[in-house]
């Protein structure tokens, strides 16, 4: 009966379900269109909408689906019918792998094929891509539908889910530092699978009670708490994470022999960015030195708390902060300040207050895949890492662009520089790093991939490059990604002194 | 076919709850025409809601076809039609198109019948379900519900609303199958079920006040007129199963819900002297219902 009652459902619904396939298929074109340069400013402003169409359109069709014999009510013909209700479920179901997960397949094995990958794998991560979509958003919104009886009963049960989320993030945002959280940080695949497991255990028992036991009440209940649970998983403790993250290490003895201390030498840091800042806050840099890093290795810091403990014992919050260093081949120990913007009460009241002040760090050890080469001009190649790559040089003339189209996900962590191959010289070393440990591709939608700039002329003709836009011609780009090998943590101390010494110079 | 003990449907809890049904007890025989009459409210459709396991009753039991009704189960309800003023069917299929989606669902649906069925209603296979009025949709309603010659066709409120051109196509489409099947029929329009029920329920309030087949309810009830010799007060103890008792003048009247020929001049003569004479009449349906809902919202039953 599964059949016959999709094919009912197929009836009522094709149209619908053609258009999301158009769209998710539109989708998929516009990537391949817009990869890897983003160039077309027309194509680029189209991206908006295709997402609103498909995080929109998808939920309607699925409810539209549930709601052709929905569970609440007493009206509804099929109550008095001789359905099974699994077969009601299943039918449901399939409809959802036709109609929404079958053109999602295509459009990304398309979208992979187009991009120049070969069958096998783009098969695999289009299969891998829907049955996360699947698991994290069509069966809870399978189970969400089956709550209502009707798009309007639906709209506003997902409004009021809306509002409790952004108001919950408001209410985080006000009172917990967002460095302390593992939801912002490379951790947060953890607490984001933590929500799919609580959102596919609740989707289910949803789905149990509204078709075997039509107990709408007690299943409007128990969505209510997963909810309430989902949202808890934000605050899931960090210290938990990190050791599972820990346990996960591919090499858990690599980073053991790492060391990181306090080098006064370094003296006072500069004001680098000014992101974190905040109107009345202080910045203060606390020069780092690293030792025992392994050759062509990175290591960032997942989280940094400092506090300032007094003579008499009180210990006080100062702030967090963010450190990434690159060990190379050769070369000497890295080092690096902590830059913490220090709130500007706790800074009036502690800047001159003589005390110790200690850094707890939570790191993580990345070790080269390999260095790879691509010519700086109409440079067009592969790699296992990055994707398909190509270059060209900007419209200002100021730097190559490296674009790179990766089946899945780009890495988190590389380094890339413009190197003149005759002469050996090369621009400053492009270094950026940031933490993204989840072990399966974790996005609802695919974005379009973000070129990289390494630069070879200033416009203002401040800096000069070794490597300048006459060269191009004889240059390439070397560039390495940087897998995550282990995880640990370190505490720096830092005796008797003040915060006012560590401000920038 | 019907068993229904002590059953209560309580809406809403607390003080704002209401009990729609309140300790409900019947029996449909396998074979009747079993007819639920009472006033908009009196928990008519929620008693055959609870019985098709639409709702979950509060408290006690119904068993359909010797089956929980909470355990309906498909094979229970491919044996059941139901047909219901308040129904639901997909707005955008078409005639054809719904009858086909449930021809796969009933073992024993019979094509042949549907289409007869289909054109002794008129209905017309290529309009959509929403453009149907309402009529037509309750015709297509029991078009839904005949063809796999079910065993019991329950019908809630099947002639409201409907001209009486329809009534007329509905009722005789009914009654070619009467024979065949159990029928239960909830209604609050008493003509509807005159001369197509073989038994009655009455529900007042979610209570039953009575139930009985229309032979024996027709049978003791009878309109008394008893003419005195002289002018007379009203008796000052008056026998229960005499309802809506008034007298003017010298004619005493009142509805015997006890008839029995021989007894009556003995019951009346016992509780009024000087009697001259005694006439009575028989009741239409119509006439019993409004002395027995008259007498119950007086506390008199």
């Amino acid at each position: 009966m599964i059949w016959h009652i999709f094919k009912k459902d197929w009836k009522l619904q094709w149209k619908f379900a053609v258009l999301m396939a158009l769209v998710q298929f539109a989708n998929a074109v516009l990537l391949v269109k817009l990869s890897p340069f983003q160039d077309s400013r027309s194509l680029r402003s189209l991206m908006p909408l295709m997402i609103l169409a498909i995080l929109a359109g998808i939920p309607f069709l699925i409810a539209a689906v549930v709601h052709q014999d929905a569970i609440p009510g007493v009206r509804q013909d099929w109550l008095v019918r001789p359905i099974q209700r699994k077969d009601l479920l299943l039918a449901k179901f399939f409809f959802v792998l036709v109609a929404v997960h079958g053109p999602m397949l295509l459009a990304d094995l398309f979208r992979g094929l187009a991009n120049g990958f070969a069958f096998g794998p783009s098969l695999a991560a289009a299969a891998s891509h829907g049955l996360f979509v699947l698991v994290a958003f069509s069966v809870p919104l399978l189970a969400f539908a089956s709550l209502t009886r009707n798009f309007i009963e639906a709209i506003v049960a997902g409004f009021i889910v809306f509002l409790c989320f952004v108001g919950f993030l408001f209410l985080l945002d006000q009172t917990i530092s967002r460095h302390s959280l593992v939801a912002t940080s490379g951790l947060s695949w953890i607490s984001e699978t933590a929500q799919y497991l609580v959102f596919l255990a609740g989707a289910a028992t949803v789905l149990g009670l509204q078709y075997f036991r039509r107990r709408t009440i007690a299943a409007r209940g128990l969505a209510a708490g997963a909810v309430v649970l989902t949202l808890l998983c934000t605050l899931m403790p960090w210290n938990a994470a990190f050791a599972l993250e820990q346990r996960l290490s591919s090499n858990p003895s690599a980073g053991s022999a790492v060391a990181v201390s306090f080098d006064p030498e370094l003296g006072r840091g500069h004001r680098v960015t000014s992101e974190g800042a905040v109107a009345d806050a202080a910045g203060i840099y606390l020069p780092l030195r690293f030792e025992n890093l392994p050759a062509d290795s990175a290591l960032i810091s997942d989280r940094a708390e400092v506090r300032l403990r007094e003579a008499g014992g009180i210990s006080t919050r100062v702030g967090s902060g963010q450190i990434s260093v690159r060990q190379e081949s050769s070369g000497e120990r890295p080092s690096t300040h902590l830059e913490v913007f220090v709130n500007g009460d706790i800074y009036q009241r502690l800047q001159d207050q003589p005390g110790q002040l200690e850094i707890d760090l939570w790191l993580t050890l990345f070790r080269g895949t390999g260095a790879h080469t691509i010519p700086a001009l109409g440079g067009s190649a592969s790699f296992p890492d990055f994707g398909k790559c190509v270059t060209k040089v900007n419209e200002a003339e100021t730097a190559v662009r490296l674009g790179c189209v990766p089946l899945e996900e780009a890495p988190s962590c590389f380094w890339g520089r413009l190197q003149h191959i005759p002469s050996g010289r090369s621009n400053p070393l492009q270094f950026d790093c940031a933490g993204d440990y989840a072990p399966y591709f974790d996005e609802l939608l695919v974005m379009p991939p973000r070129p990289r700039s390494l630069q070879f002329r200033d416009l203002s003709g401040l800096a000069k490059f070794p490597v300048d836009g006459s060269q191009l011609g004889e240059s390439q780009i070397i560039g390495e990604a940087y897998q995550p090998l282990d995880h640990f943590t370190r505490t720096v101390v830092i005796p008797d002194t003040r915060l006012r010494d560590w401000t920038a110079e | 076919m019907i068993q229904v003990e002590n059953l209560w449907k309580r809406f809403g809890r607390g003080l704002g709850g209401n009990d729609a049904l309140r300790g409900l007890s019947f029996t449909v025989p396998g074979g009747s025409a079993y007819a639920l009459i009472g006033a908009n409210g009196a928990g008519k459709t929620t008693t055959i809601k609870v019985l098709m396991n639409i709702l979950e009753p509060t408290r006690g039991s119904a068993t359909i076809m010797g089956v929980d009704s909470r355990r309906l189960s498909p094979r229970e309800l491919a044996q059941i039609g139901y047909v219901s003023e308040n129904q639901d069917m997909p707005g955008a299929l078409t005639v054809a198109e719904y009858l086909d989606y449930l021809r796969s669902f009933y073992p024993t649906w019979d094509r042949e019948r549907e289409d007869s069925i289909r054109r002794q209603l008129r209905l017309p296979p290529e309009r959509k379900i929403r453009d149907l009025s309402h009529g037509m949709r309750m015709k297509m309603s029991l078009a839904c519900a005949l063809p796999f010659r079910p065993k019991l066709l329950v019908l809630d409120e099947p002639f409201s609303g409907l001209d009486p051109l329809v009534r007329e196509e509905f009722m005789e489409e009914l009654l070619t199958q009467a024979g065949e099947m159990t029928v239960l029929i909830s209604s609050h329009e008493l003509g509807e079920i005159d001369g197509v029920a073989t038994h009655v329920a009455f529900l007042d309030e979610g209570r039953l006040l009575f139930e009985e087949s229309m032979g024996d309810l027709s049978a003791r009830f009878r309109e008394v007129r008893v003419t005195l010799e002289r002018e007379a007060a009203l008796p000052g103890r008056v026998p229960k199963d005499w309802l809506y008792v008034r007298i003017a003048g010298s004619v005493l009247t009142f509805v015997d819900t006890r008839f029995a020929e021989n007894g009556l001049g003995e019951r009346v003569r016992s509780v009024v002297s000087g009697v001259r004479s005694i006439d009575t009449e028989a009741m239409a349906l119509r006439s019993i219902f409004t002395a027995l809902a008259r007498a119950a919202r007086e506390g008199g039953i």
